[in-house]
């Protein structure tokens, strides 16, 4: 009897099987096609994901081109201070024989700042750089740029020749081998002018300056903070870094938030659509699988525009503030480039996070109650 | 909401309501129905949308459910087509409990053995025509260019041979049902589900309908199962389930029944 009923709708032999199929190449097919024709809808999803990421990456290269800013600014003012000191103890340098002396906690960055302001903004006659050997002073390793090499710039292959006569600037600390008194007592009585500016002021005894050459003038180059000031900054920047973690986790928030609403609002509007297909055979799993391709191409070009976006617009706003030469020059590409690509991994499993979960649930609804549904 | 619980029968009960004429116990059963029942839990109240439905269908006849809006009649359809399980009681389709079948097997049988048919289509609209039609067949595992001209050959059959790759909200409702139908008959099922096929339609589209269902039905032998309230798809019918309250009030044959339909048609 069994045999004989099941016929009709089991044909003798055939039992009930397991659907399987649907192979990857039809799904996304059928996933790009429906990209396409619902292209208006799929770009206002992926506008959430672009608008989510573009402020996630914004608040990150904002926070890039700011700290790189900063920076410029610390040694801009650094140089400032050293220069407009020297200036200070030696008057102008219009015409003067420069010999340069410097070592020491001034970065290579600084020192070679200093020399391109002293360069360019006073026309001195010459500039010498050396540095200090226990015994003599030796070319120094500080790099040049290469407009210097010409015009009143020498490098020190005749620096006896440069001392003598020469306003010396000394800039010394003790981080280079200290010259030799009577090294040095040779070099500052060859000179017209000398002026010793020490790093840090107190390691030669003025009195004995005085003596080699009368005109000598010593002085210090650092600048202590006071205690109190060195807290002050201390509590700004503790301050500065609670904002910037503040202001990054709340863009994160704010990305989450915006890309999961945009995916379950693209799923759960097609509800209705997932219950006809699962009517047509098919599995739960091709459901998620068709929202899996849908989600992972809609994470990935959104997290890449928003990228592209987040790092653009902050980069024209600080371009028209700061200027574009300073802003290129100051600015850490390499931290960017990994902010960008931390941004499109978060866009795109964002995305598809937030998609799969309403496909599942979806997929796993009893296709009349998905069907029923309506939104 | 009622709360009473239907009267058990005994298996010999059933039998002898179903089976009252010699000609039609003898026939096939595809779909049997035991005591189905189905509760909505709303939260703070049970619906009771059936309350123990027994119903046979043999195999190739043209049945209507019928029954007034909230009767349950959609209830016991989705039950019946595997849309939905029953709180208690059995389904079997082909004798099969489709309580006991599992996700994979449960899609196997909708793909290929049942047909759907929907009062608002439930056609995919970014879907040409023939895409839509070729998707069960996708799923069925049917290789694309078998898939394109059984998928051609169907919409033929049912009158759309010209508007292959025109989309569902291009067309009008008629032809949007008659892809519903070419949709069902994709991979040549055993029961076709038409669920109020009628009710969007206006009335001679909806007689153009149930035309082309009853020519698929003589001409494939497919069991039609209709839920409906529509007069029209009554007498054109074998049998007719009336469903009320949730409970099966009576199971008609036509030719027992005394159905007239006015002429309305108009221009």
């Amino acid at each position: 009897m069994p045999e004989e009923r099941g016929k009709d709708i089991l044909p003798a032999g055939e039992r009930i099987h397991e659907q399987v199929i649907l192979p990857w190449n039809i799904a996304i097919r059928i996933t790009l096609r429906g990209l396409k024709i619902r292209l208006g809808r799929s770009l206002i999803t992926m506008s959430g994901v672009v608008l989510g990421i573009a402020f996630l990456m914004s608040v990150l290269s904002g926070d890039a081109f700011r700290a790189g800013l900063a920076a410029e600014t610390r040694t801009k003012t650094e140089v400032t201070r050293l220069v407009k000191l020297i200036e200070d103890e030696v008057g102008t340098f219009k015409g003067r024989k420069i010999a340069v002396l410097i070592s020491g906690p001034v970065t290579d960055e600084h020192k070679r700042r200093m020399l391109e302001r002293i360069a360019a903004r006073s026309d001195p006659q010459s500039i010498a750089v050396f540095a200090t050997q226990p015994d003599r002073l030796v070319p120094a390793t500080v790099p040049i740029p290469a407009e210097m090499k010409t015009g009143a710039f020498k490098l020190a292959s005749d620096f006896a020749d440069c001392v003598r006569d020469a306003h010396v600037l000394l800039l010394l600390d003790r981080e280079l081998p200290r010259i030799s008194d009577a090294a040095l007592a040779k070099y500052l009585a060859s000179m017209r002018q000398p002026v010793l500016l020490d790093y840090y002021h107190g390691r030669y005894d003025e009195a004995e300056l005085q003596k080699i050459n009368p005109k000598i003038v010593y002085s210090s180059l650092s600048y202590q903070m006071s205690e109190a000031e060195i807290k002050k900054a201390q509590r700004r920047k503790a301050q500065q870094e609670a904002r910037s973690i503040w202001i990054t986790v709340v863009s994160m928030l704010v990305t989450v938030i915006g890309i999961a609403n945009a995916m379950l609002m693209s799923v759960t509007e097609r509800i209705r659509e997932i219950g006809t297909m699962k009517c047509l055979g098919a599995l739960s799993k091709f459901v998620v699988k068709l929202f899996l391709i849908e989600s992972l191409i809609i994470g990935v070009l959104g997290a890449v525009f928003g990228t592209i976006l987040g790092f653009l617009v902050p980069f024209m706003a600080y371009m028209l503030s700061a200027g574009a030469s300073l802003l290129v020059h100051s600015t850490p590409f390499l931290q960017l480039a990994i902010y960008g690509l931390a941004s499109i991994a978060a866009g795109t499993g964002l995305a598809i996070v937030a998609a799969i979960y309403p496909a599942v649930v979806a997929a796993r609804m009893v296709p009349a109650d998905a069907l029923r549904t309506n939104v | 909401m009622e709360t009473s619980t239907s009267k058990a029968l005994s298996e010999q009960e059933i039998r002898d309501f179903l089976y009252f004429d010699e000609d039609i116990a003898e026939r096939r059963i595809v779909v049997r129905a035991q005591h189905v029942h189905k509760t909505y839990d709303l939260g703070r109240i049970k619906v009771k949308a059936l309350q123990g439905v027994d119903l046979c269908v043999f195999a190739g006849e043209f049945i209507a459910i019928m029954g007034p809006s909230g009767s349950g009649k959609s209830t016991f359809f989705n039950m019946i087509g595997g849309l939905d399980k029953p709180s208690a009681g059995k389904v079997f389709i082909d004798e099969v409990d489709i309580a006991q079948l599992d996700a994979f097997e449960l899609a196997w049988l909708r793909c290929r053995k049942i047909g759907y048919i929907f009062q608002s289509f439930n056609l995919i609209p970014v879907m040409t025509c023939l895409e839509n039609v070729m998707l069960p067949m996708t799923f069925a595992g049917v290789p694309s260019e078998e898939a394109f001209d059984r998928s051609c050959n169907i919409l033929r059959q049912v009158g759309l041979g010209h508007r292959l790759t025109h989309k569902p909200p291009q067309m009008s409702g008629g032809q949007q049902q008659r892809i519903a139908i070419a949709r069902a008959l994709a991979n040549q099922p055993a029961i076709i589900l038409a669920d109020e096929p009628t009710a969007n339609l206006d009335t001679n589209t909806g007689n153009e309908i149930i035309d082309l269902l009853v020519r698929l039905q003589e001409e494939t032998g497919v069991t039609v199962i209709s839920a409906t309230h529509d007069m029209k798809i009554l007498d054109r019918c074998e049998r007719v389930v009336w469903i009320r309250d949730g409970r099966c009030e009576r199971i008609e044959e036509r030719k027992n029944m005394d159905i007239q339909i006015g002429d309305v048609s108009g221009e």
